[in-house]
């Protein structure tokens, strides 16, 4: 079971793109939680995580979400904007598993 | 279904004399209601007052009543407000007309509190160097009661709504902000907390539109009314400027006589001598005069738009507008662009004469780049009409990829690249990437359209990205391609989630944040006014404040 979640600065975007991503793990078998988290609330949703990923237009709060996320050891990368711009879960997917495998 | 041709003839007299009895009529049908009902068991709702305003009663209280009796009408919040715009700017003027007949400065003291004459004297003298105006006495009485009142009601936590808030902050941006300063003064005195509505309103007694005088006029867009018949055009045209309540709207008849060259001539002369800076509308009836419009504006470099088979309402509309200081664009209404979505990719090469350098370079790139699906035009800089106009008529048929010259060209969002580059063969690495930026931008949309409930048409993807490159201009600042990605997804599904009428989430701390960026806020909202005009959506606070700190926060980043 990965746990990820997904920032974005309203929750305007992300929404969209965790349901592609849960259908990309619908179809290849794995088990997955997906959630996407506005900014604001994410210091309540720090519990049982995997990796933290962020849309791109909010690059800037990275350093922010790292000083929140290190001392619980998850990991904090920044979706690439191809890949978030054509909404492709599959790839996103991808990225997410391969940053908690390489953890 | 009874329509009119059912009524007895002497019923249907009677709507001759609608005219004067509108007051009883309104009053009776009210002005926004389609359907009346007639019931014979329930009791008759209706009632015909007549009551006079009274002078000096501040018009909060008028204004919220009428909020009061449309929202028990059911009418929703935007149609609510948008009745109050049409209704809000005369009863400024009124109040401001009523309140100096029937007072004078000297009178005043009697009045009025020592202390709120003092601070619309400080206000006033402030305002004269800040904003630049002179400000009359008009504006020192209607100021002065309308503080007394507003103090008074805020003292007493009573509810100010001001439904032309959003128009009057992008319309009068600095007048808005210096009232931003002077509440902060008025606070401190008073010791209240004046309310942001509250300050949209003192904004209307700096924003000298409102009371405009006749030589001022210059700046606005010109409306001229042309057409064939001894007095048709001039007859219009009386009807109109005497609706307007200003000799603003200029007509010129064409009697059948006349040959159209002789008429050109007198068109020409008009359009000459008088300043039509912001551009000239010229509103015409049918025939030749459809054409002198291009003509002209090749002939005088003025900018000049036609609109033919012309109503006395449709002049009406555009004088009304125009007066009120809207843009050409604004008073004409952008057209909808319906051409096909594939436009080829164009590169324009300018050059003072379109014929020396960019005819050269023309050449060069038609060498360089004859793998690639694009086409390459010169265009001269100084040409009869304005670089610009040419360009973004250009811009219905092709997408333009670049403009090339010697000299930085800076045009409605188009990227520059200087000659240097096409000599030095780096041309074909920026172009390349330009095309792929915008193929990515398409593929933003193919990923995007199966999800946007409201939104159908690939354009948004353009309107965002210029006014994000706007955005960057006005604030001098820069976000990565990245990050624009990300923003024109965010805000695609923004106006889309506005458009079904989602709520925004809250943004934190909002009133600090527009307090700490108030002028980067005011630019944001004047920039993404076309989109938001457009798609016709309200676009709140919070969402300002998103997109503001994405650009903020993102442009600290970049490298």
């Amino acid at each position: 079971m990965y746990n990820i979640v997904l920032v974005c600065s309203a929750g305007m975007s992300t929404s969209l793109l965790v349901t592609k991503m849960e259908k990309a793990a619908e179809e290849q078998g794995i088990k997955t939680n997906i959630k996407a988290v506005a900014e604001a609330d994410l210091k309540n949703n720090l519990e049982n995580l995997d990796v933290l990923l962020l849309g791109p237009q909010v690059r800037y709060i990275l350093p922010k979400i790292k000083e929140l996320a290190d001392p619980k050891g998850i990991p904090v990368n920044v979706i690439n904007s191809v890949d978030y711009g054509t909404m492709n879960g599959v790839k996103v997917l991808d990225y997410a598993i391969s940053i908690i495998e390489g953890k | 279904m009874i329509t009119q041709s059912e009524i007895p003839n002497h019923v249907r007299k009677g709507l001759l004399l609608l005219q004067e009895h509108r007051y009883d009529v309104d009053e009776l049908i009210g002005m926004t209601e389609d359907i009346l009902k007639f019931s014979e068991t329930l009791e008759p709702t209706l009632k015909l007052i007549h009551e006079e305003e009274k002078i000096g009663e501040d018009f909060y209280s008028t204004i919220e009543g009428k909020i009061k009796s449309y929202k028990r009408k059911g009418l929703d919040d935007r149609e609510i407000s948008e009745i109050l715009n049409i209704d809000i700017e005369s009863h400024f003027q009124r109040y401001l007309g009523e309140i100096s007949r029937y007072y004078k400065k000297d009178g005043l003291k009697n009045i009025i509190s020592k202390e709120i004459m003092d601070i619309v004297d400080e206000i006033l003298l402030l305002a004269k160097q800040v904003l630049n105006k002179e400000y009359d006495e008009r504006i020192y009485l209607g100021l002065s009661f309308h503080l007394e009142r507003s103090i008074e009601r805020i003292k007493k936590g009573e509810r100010i709504y001001n439904p032309k808030l959003n128009f009057i902050r992008i319309n009068y941006e600095n007048e808005f902000i210096y009232a931003m300063k002077i509440a902060k003064i008025i606070d401190s005195k008073f010791n209240v907390e004046i309310p942001v509505d509250e300050i949209g309103y003192l904004a209307m007694f700096f924003a000298t539109d409102f009371f405009k005088d006749k030589k001022e006029m210059e700046s606005y867009v010109r409306i001229m009314v042309i057409m064939h018949g001894k007095s048709t055009a001039s007859s219009m045209v009386e009807v109109v400027n005497s609706l307007l309540g200003l000799d603003f709207v200029i007509g010129l008849d064409m009697p059948l006589s006349m040959k159209p060259q002789k008429m050109y001539e007198v068109v020409k002369e008009k359009i000459v001598n008088m300043n039509g800076d912001k551009g000239v509308i010229l509103m015409v009836d049918m025939g030749s005069l459809t054409n002198f419009g291009s003509m002209l504006a090749e002939e005088t470099g003025i900018k000049i738009r036609t609109v033919d088979m012309v109503t006395t309402s449709m002049v009406l509309d555009a004088g009304r507008k125009s007066v009120l200081g809207y843009s050409m664009e604004e008073i004409l209404g952008k057209e909808r662009l319906d051409k096909e979505i594939y436009k080829r990719n164009l590169i324009l090469v300018a050059c003072f004469t379109g014929d020396g350098l960019a005819r050269k370079v023309k050449e060069m790139l038609v060498n360089i780049l004859g793998s690639l699906d694009l086409k390459i035009e010169t265009i001269n800089i100084i040409g009869s009409s304005s670089l610009e106009d040419r360009v973004s008529k250009m811009k219905e048929d092709y997408n333009i990829l670049a403009i090339i010259s010697s000299m930085e060209i800076d045009i409605g969002g188009i990227p520059f690249i200087s000659v240097m580059d096409v000599f030095s063969g780096k041309i074909k690495g920026i172009l390349n990437r330009l095309m792929v930026e915008k193929r990515s931008h398409n593929g933003v949309w193919e990923s995007l359209k199966e999800h946007l409930v409201y939104l159908k048409d690939e354009l948004i993807i353009e309107e965002v990205n210029t006014f994000i490159d706007q955005v960057e201009k006005k604030l001098d600042l820069k976000v990565s391609d990245e990050v624009k990605t990300g923003m024109i997804m965010h805000i695609c599904f923004m106006m889309d989630n506005l458009k079904g009428e989602k709520k925004t989430k809250e943004f934190a701390n909002l009133l600090e944040f527009i307090d700490e960026y108030s002028s980067e806020f005011l630019t944001v909202q004047n920039e993404i006014e076309n989109i938001r005009r457009h798609y016709n959506v309200d676009i709140g606070e919070n969402d300002i404040a998103y997109i503001l700190k994405m650009f903020i926060e993102n442009s600290k980043t970049v490298q």
